[in-house]
């Protein structure tokens, strides 16, 4: 897998978390293997497709996502608000994996994200077939976030080509 | 001021944009949470305006725009997606979108997009 997808994750994480929150989070480590099993309780799965194809899981506490989630919201209503957390986490998810497609695009060539899974529990484990995963282990003073890519090039950009020509 | 349509499968951007847009004075008259459902809700109310998410279940909200632009020519919508990329933007421009608003945004940029696009005869 490229650098540069794992270095577009790592900036838009960092961006989007800072501009909804303020908070910063910084790289600590990355890592290989073999299979994505996320460290922490709340994971959130999206599917990419296009000339980059595979999949990211965002793992955090779910201390963590509710501090991000009411930071980003400033204020919460009591009775929505384990609803809105789950939705929250999801969205900010989206937007990270938004902004990273953004940063890896190329003239001519879309990039598809599948809508965001949220899982909560720890107890499950996550196979990416035949894809090595890259793992980015992310730390800030709420709590730690890690991003797992198992991420490849694919042949299915020219189909997206002449979609995107139409 | 305008009747209009929220579309996006997140409750949290929904509620969001409903707070921003009921301060600005219009009236939320539907929510959708994918594609179809907008084609459906469109079809019922008749909204002065769509505001469209992309990345959406089952049907994604550029099938959507193509869907309600082809029943209603002159429907105004605007994106409102966390994918920026050039080239989705022009496709979405290219289906009929008026605007396109990339998330995360501000309130004013929401609220700018909104008064610009039901001002216009386009």
């Amino acid at each position: 897998m490229k650098v540069e997808y794992l270095n577009a994750f790592v900036q838009a994480g960092c961006e989007v978390i800072n501009e909804l929150t303020g908070i910063e989070f910084k790289k600590e480590k990355i890592f290989l293997n073999a299979y994505p099993i996320p460290s922490y309780d709340v994971s959130i799965i999206a599917g990419i497709t296009g000339f980059i194809t595979g999949q990211v899981v965002y793992s955090l506490q779910g201390t963590t996502a509710e501090t991000l989630v009411v930071k980003w919201l400033k204020k919460i209503n009591p009775e929505k608000k384990e609803k809105l957390i789950k939705s929250g986490i999801s969205e900010i998810s989206n937007m990270i994996t938004g902004r990273s497609t953004s940063l890896l695009q190329k003239k001519n060539k879309i990039l598809r994200v599948t809508p965001p899974s949220i899982i909560t529990g720890d107890k499950f484990k996550i196979e990416f077939i035949k894809l090595k995963t890259i793992v980015v282990s992310m730390q800030s003073e709420i709590g730690p976030l890690e991003i797992s890519l198992a991420l490849k090039e694919s042949e299915e950009d020219e189909l997206l080509k002449e979609e995107s020509n139409e | 001021m305008a009747k209009i349509l929220l579309v996006d499968d997140a409750a949290i951007m929904r509620m969001m944009l409903q707070e921003i847009l009921e301060e600005a004075g219009h009236t939320i008259v539907g929510e959708a949470e994918n594609g179809q459902e907008a084609f459906d809700k469109y079809k019922e109310l008749k909204p002065d305006l769509t505001l469209m998410d992309i990345t959406m279940p089952n049907v994604d909200g550029i099938k959507a725009v193509q869907m309600i632009k082809e029943f209603d020519p002159g429907a105004k919508i605007i994106m409102c997606s966390a994918m920026g990329q050039k080239e989705l933007v022009l496709k979405a421009i290219k289906c009929g979108a008026k605007d396109f608003i990339i998330k995360p945004f501000q309130e004013k940029r929401v609220i700018e997009a909104v008064n610009r696009v039901l001002g216009s005869s386009l």
